[in-house]
């Protein structure tokens, strides 16, 4: 059932590769006979221009050795195919994946269809051209041996969540292991260009959820994502390894500086792509990888967005899955939570203030599932009755923030008024030192003593340029 | 016939006392100077030549040697050309041996007979020791500050024989001065070089920032400011000038003598008591910065700013050879220059200053993260090695604020009183038998510094936190012993002292933080 670092399900016997001698042509499929199925598809999908929306309708829920023989056949039937597609198969992959989210496979003008057609058997003729290179048994040793697995719709170990994707990607290139989407999951999104908020809030859900046998599925970007995944890796009692999807290849490490993380994620944890490997992470591909985090998880936590990021993708994709959006509000000057507050505002995502909120939204999805809910810490931490899931799971969240809030009050009650001004005087973004002078009129030797006082009450913490209230 | 006239050389910031002799023989006429000349030396005989034709002198024609004593010691630049000259007129009787007796001479001729300033007037008419020394016009304002010897000068050389001769008055010594100032003062700025450092009461708003050049002032601690482009650095360093203390007079005379071995004309700021203020460009190579170089071994940069503030802007942009070339003089004070030729000592006691931005796109500021990649921090993070971040006993983070905060603060205090506090303060370290608080010796910590109970509970959790090294905990300690001194504490460094001086390192904590660590 589980697909553990191995290429592919239901394997046969590796073919050890044959010499591409002169002999073998298209009309000799019979030497590949014993590769598996996946073998057929993967080779199909590192053809040059071959962007997930071609291999999907090349495909067409076939068996792919099948496809692959009619493409060394030269059978025309592809060329009707690939022309219905609409757009040129051989126009730029960006373009094709922008034509393919409106309303790809509507037939245009006879003329059009003329001109795809053409276009479309150019682009076989150079597949078949490149398939005849490159042997596919070769490929398919050069995949097993760098240890990416290959699942495609229908096996076993194909995520049963991505079937409700708008385009359910046909092929998976995974790195590490797979078998623990079967879990609940829930997606972490952000931006890029992250507040030292948002990566700790990131960081402790990552942590916090993790901990509690619950999979964190992210892109493996900058910022909010790697710092989600470090929550994860960083979880004392971690069941299951962060899964990540990534918009290049599983082998193309984007962006350098996450190698490391990279290296991680794929000894404890998952790394899947719809791209093949190899394939450069270019812009087109992210918008894609985002549809797939949606799909993939139960519950999608958005931590910091502008209006404009690319994280608003993968909660415009959720949004047509069904998939429960919870938002982190933020600051209403700060840039990064200009998207956040405003999905919150319009009502499309819930407010996400600490890990049982998440935990309360995983609940109700998975009950409705019918999926049994099983992680144990997911009780109440105030006497609310037995703990189950079930009944008032809201005010989980509610209950433990009141408690939090009033030993914090109790603390605060505790300081002098000095201190009370100086905590008054720092914002929950970075301030400045030289902003809480200024702010309580005090000396600066008198503020750095009550900020001293109150970061060893931990209600203020130092963000490295100034201090932030915790 | 032979003639002996006392003279001196530059080398590096001393003058050396150099004796021309010259003799004139019957023989083939010729000219030869011996002692070690270098090129510019030994095309003297030229320039004697035309400019006692030029004169109306005669040039003998005879053989004439001239030894420069001591002859083992090389001899550098055009500034024994008037002493040859003379002693040539001695020698050749144009000149009675007595109207020289007891009188040196400095200085470059043109082939017009004109006298030239050369670098290091005033070091090396320290060094001639003689009664009465003759200058070129332009040198007499160096040569007055010295204050030993009688400085004469003339503007040309038929001046200065017809005045030797006492056929004409000798030219006004204080004409001469009052122009060279005059010239000096236009050669920098301009007009406004009159002026005053900018004061501080410009700078609003940063509180932190205006304590630590304040401290910095008074307890001679190397600063190091991070912050973005346009958030005050230089603006705050450019002030740190106006708030040290006055100069001494034997500190002015070092200033200038320095200046003048370098060959720039004296800071005329520094004239009046004023430290200097040196901020070379980060183009600056090795020499530039630390001294020496082909001709005769300059002093560079981080001696010209002795007993003032060298201002290293863009820090992390100096090469990495040329910053931690600057350790040894930070420990020591000096910078020992050894060649082939010579090994000299020129002084560096100096308050560095650094600024940078917190990384390489600038942008980084503490409210948004910046577009650049990991490595490239990195890569930025190890520009300053450890051993030279160390050496900055204040290490802030500069950024600006926003102009609704600045709105409606009043105005802040002007460097006069800020100077008045630093004076004090400094008064109390020099009371404690140290220079200043930074040089308080490790060992010493604890007699001159002491801590009182709360200052010592709160540093002891953030050495327990592991927030502060042993060797933090000592620049800390130094510090709060400064900034006490300004509220004129002379006990025990109360909590709020050791507090402040914690956050006057804080920038260390964003050089090192500021970026996601899991």
């Amino acid at each position: 059932m589980s697909e553990l670092g191995g290429a592919g399900s239901g394997n046969a016997p590796r073919q050890p590769a044959a010499p591409g001698g002169a002999g073998r042509g298209p009309g000799m499929p019979g030497a590949e006979v014993e590769l598996p199925d996946v073998a057929f598809a993967a080779a199909l999908a590192a053809l040059g221009h071959m962007t997930p929306a071609r291999l999907r309708v090349l495909l067409d829920g076939r068996l792919a050795r099948e496809v692959y023989d009619q493409l060394m056949a030269g059978d025309p039937s592809l060329i009707e195919v690939l022309a219905r597609l609409g757009g040129s198969a051989r126009s730029s992959p960006s373009q094709q994946a922008l034509d393919m989210e409106v309303n790809w496979g509507a037939s245009g003008s006879l003329g059009a269809m003329e001109r795809a057609r053409a276009q479309a058997r150019d682009s076989l003729r150079a597949w078949r051209a490149e398939a005849i290179r490159t042997p596919i048994s070769q490929r398919w040793a050069e995949l097993r041996a760098r240890g990416i697995g290959v699942v495609r719709r229908g096996d076993a170990a194909y995520p049963q969540r991505l079937l409700r994707a708008r385009q359910v990607p046909e092929l998976l290139y995974f790195r590490g292991r797979l078998d623990h989407v079967s879990a609940p999951c829930v997606g972490i999104v952000g931006t890029r260009r992250a507040t030292h908020y948002g990566l700790e809030v990131a960081a402790e859900l990552g942590r916090e959820l993790a901990s509690r046998g619950i999979v964190i599925v992210s892109g493996l970007a900058r910022g909010i994502d790697a710092a989600a995944h470090h929550g994860v890796l960083a979880a004392p009692q971690r069941v299951n390894g962060p899964l990540a999807v990534v918009g290049g290849g599983v082998d193309i490490v984007y962006p350098r500086e996450n190698r490391r993380l990279w290296e991680d994620i794929v000894s404890t944890g998952g790394l899947i792509s719809e791209a093949p490997p190899g394939a450069p992470a270019e812009s087109w591909r992210f918008p894609l990888r985002n549809r797939i985090i949606a799909a993939l998880s139960q519950v999608l936590v958005v931590v910091e967005s502008s209006r404009q990021g690319g994280a608003m993708h993968t909660v415009l994709a959720a949004d047509a899955y069904g998939v429960p959006i919870l938002a982190l509000p933020g600051s209403v000057r700060s840039p990064q939570s200009e998207g956040t507050n405003a999905i919150i505002q319009e009502g499309g995502a819930g407010v996400v203030l600490d890990v049982h909120d998440v935990l309360a939204a995983l609940g109700l999805v998975c009950m409705a599932d019918g999926t049994p809910v099983s992680f144990s810490s997911f009780r109440r931490p105030t006497a609310h009755g037995d703990g189950g899931p079930a009944g008032g799971s809201g005010q989980v969240a509610a209950g433990t923030g009141a408690s939090i809030g009033a030993e914090r009050q109790r603390v605060i009650a505790g300081c002098t008024p000095t201190e009370r001004a100086v905590l008054d005087a720092v914002d929950y973004t970075t301030t400045l030192l030289d902003l809480v002078c200024l702010r309580t009129k005090l000396d600066l030797g008198a503020v750095a003593l009550a900020i001293d006082r109150l970061d060893e009450l931990g209600l203020v913490r130092s963000s490295g340029a100034g201090w932030v209230r915790f | 016939m032979i003639a002996a006239v006392p003279s001196a050389t530059l080398l590096g910031v001393q003058g050396r006392k150099i004796l021309v002799e010259v003799h004139v023989s019957t023989g083939l006429p010729g000219f030869t100077i011996v002692g070690l000349p270098d090129a510019a030396c030994r095309e003297a005989r030229d320039r004697v030549r035309a400019a006692l034709l030029s004169s109306g002198l005669p040039w003998p024609m005879r053989k004439v040697t001239v030894n420069l004593a001591p002859s083992g010691v090389r001899k550098a630049g055009a500034g024994l050309d008037l002493p040859i000259a003379i002693g040539l007129l001695v020698a050749t009787g144009e000149l009675e041996a007595g109207s020289i007796a007891g009188c040196g001479f400095v200085g470059e001729l043109g082939l017009d007979g004109t006298l030239r300033s050369v670098p290091g007037v005033l070091p090396v008419v320290a060094a001639v020791g003689t009664e009465s020394v003759v200058v070129p016009w332009a040198g007499v304002h160096e040569a007055r500050l010295v204050g030993g010897p009688v400085v004469r000068t003339a503007r040309s050389l038929a001046e200065l024989v017809a005045a030797l001769r006492g056929r004409a008055p000798w030219p006004d010594v204080a004409e001469a001065a009052l122009a060279g100032r005059r010239r000096a003062s236009q050669s920098r700025f301009g007009a406004d070089d009159e002026e005053r450092a900018p004061d501080l009461a410009d700078v609003r708003g940063q509180v932190v920032g205006r304590r630590a050049v304040e401290v910095a002032a008074a307890g001679g601690h190397h600063l190091l400011m991070s912050g973005p482009p346009g958030s005050g650095k230089t603006m705050l360093a450019e002030r740190l000038t106006g708030i040290l203390p006055p100069l001494s007079r034997a500190a002015v005379i070092e200033t200038c003598r320095i200046h003048s071995s370098a060959g720039l004309p004296l800071p005329e700021r520094t004239l009046v008591g004023e430290p200097p203020f040196r901020a070379p460009h980060h183009s600056a190579s090795a020499v530039a910065l630390l001294g020496g170089g082909t001709a005769w071994l300059r002093p560079g940069e981080i001696s010209l700013a002795t007993n003032g503030v060298l201002f290293l802007d863009e820090l992390g942009e100096f090469p990495a050879a040329v910053l931690d070339a600057l350790r040894q003089p930070l420990e020591e004070g000096v910078v020992r220059i050894a060649r082939a030729r010579a090994t000299i000592t020129l002084p560096a006691s100096f308050l560095l200053v650094g600024a940078m931005n917190p990384c390489p796109c600038g942008q980084g500021g503490a409210y948004m993260p910046c577009e650049c990649s990991q490595a490239q921090l990195d890569r930025y993070g190890r520009r300053l090695s450890g051993p030279l971040l160390d050496r900055f006993d204040l290490h802030i983070s500069v950024d600006q604020l926003s102009t609704k905060e600045l709105f409606g603060t009043e105005a802040c205090e002007s460097s006069a009183v800020v100077a008045a506090r630093v004076s004090a303060a400094r008064e109390l370290a020099l009371g404690r038998g140290v220079p200043c608080n930074a040089a308080i010796p490790s060992h010493r910590l604890d007699e001159l510094a002491p801590l009182d109970p709360k200052a010592t509970a709160l540093l002891r959790r953030r050495v327990s936190r592991s927030e502060l090294t042993a060797r933090g905990l000592d620049r800390v300690r130094r510090v709060a012993r400064t900034i006490a001194d300004l509220q004129q504490i002379e006990g025990p460094v109360p909590a709020a002292a050791a507090a402040t001086a914690l956050e006057l390192r804080a920038g260390r904590r964003a050089l090192l933080g500021g970026r996601w660590v899991a």
